[in-house]
């Protein structure tokens, strides 16, 4: 009866309690135990902060800051790019505006348009 | 480095890609009254096409009153041709235009001589005419 009352309610036993039975019990480990808990404790650390980083402004400026580049040979590869970029955008608007120069010229032009397609 | 180049490439392809289609109802006015001749078949061009005719559109109101007839009246000819077919005429275009003057207009005047009608034809219809009375 009393087992079953206990059952019912939480355990007795709470997270600061088996947070105090395990440092009583490590501190009877021995210092080798010991030491490489604390190193893996660190490693695990280092790998959680590398891995999980917390979104902020920073996180922005980090992103940001990873998209401008650095050494001078990313800088130059960067500018070739964004002038093919630029060049080519250039030549591809120039030749839409040929082409509808020739069109507009085509279709008001003494001659006919007969004389220019072919049917 | 990659995500400069990924960012770039998005902004490229999101530029080149926009095309939005246009009932004949929404163009503004100015633009109906230079794609008239075509409206019947607006809205079974492709938006592409819808783009590029909109944009010759928008060198009409530019045009003299003699360029305003002569698009109008080609126009419907121009749109139902291929795309093939239009750069052939570009091209054929571009080389009459890089001939010498005096050539072109040499040229142009065989041309629109070839193109009147029959001259016997005229005389053959006005001849008994003027003979009978």
């Amino acid at each position: 009866m009393n087992n079953q009352h206990q059952r019912g309610q939480k355990s007795p036993i709470n997270h600061r309690q088996i947070a105090a039975l395990l440092s009583r019990s490590a501190e009877q480990l021995d210092e080798d135990v010991v030491s490489s808990l604390r190193q893996a404790r660190a490693v695990a650390l280092q790998k959680q902060r590398a891995h999980a980083p917390v979104f902020s402004l920073s996180t922005i400026g980090h992103r940001a800051h990873n998209l401008i580049p650095h050494t001078a040979h990313q800088w130059l590869a960067a500018t070739v790019v964004l002038a093919a970029i630029v060049f080519g955008m250039a030549d591809y608007w120039q030749s839409t505006q040929d082409k509808q120069n020739l069109d507009i010229a085509i279709l008001t032009d003494d001659l006919p348009i007969d004389v220019f397609v072919d049917k | 480095m990659r995500s400069l180049l990924i960012a770039l490439a998005l902004c490229l392809a999101a530029s080149l890609a926009y095309a939005a289609p246009e009932s004949w109802n929404t163009l503004p006015p100015a633009e109906q009254v230079a794609l008239a001749p075509i409206q019947a078949q607006w809205n079974t061009f492709p938006e592409k096409q819808q783009q590029k005719l909109r944009r010759l559109a928008q060198h009409y109101p530019k045009l003299n009153e003699e360029e305003k007839k002569r698009f109008l009246s080609r126009l419907a000819t121009w749109a139902r041709l291929t795309p093939a077919q239009r750069e052939a005429a570009r091209e054929k275009y571009r080389a009459f235009s890089q001939i010498p003057k005096e050539n072109r207009e040499q040229v142009k005047r065989m041309i629109k001589q070839a193109n009147k009608p029959p001259a016997s034809a005229v005389p053959a219809v006005a001849a008994p005419a003027a003979t009978q009375p």
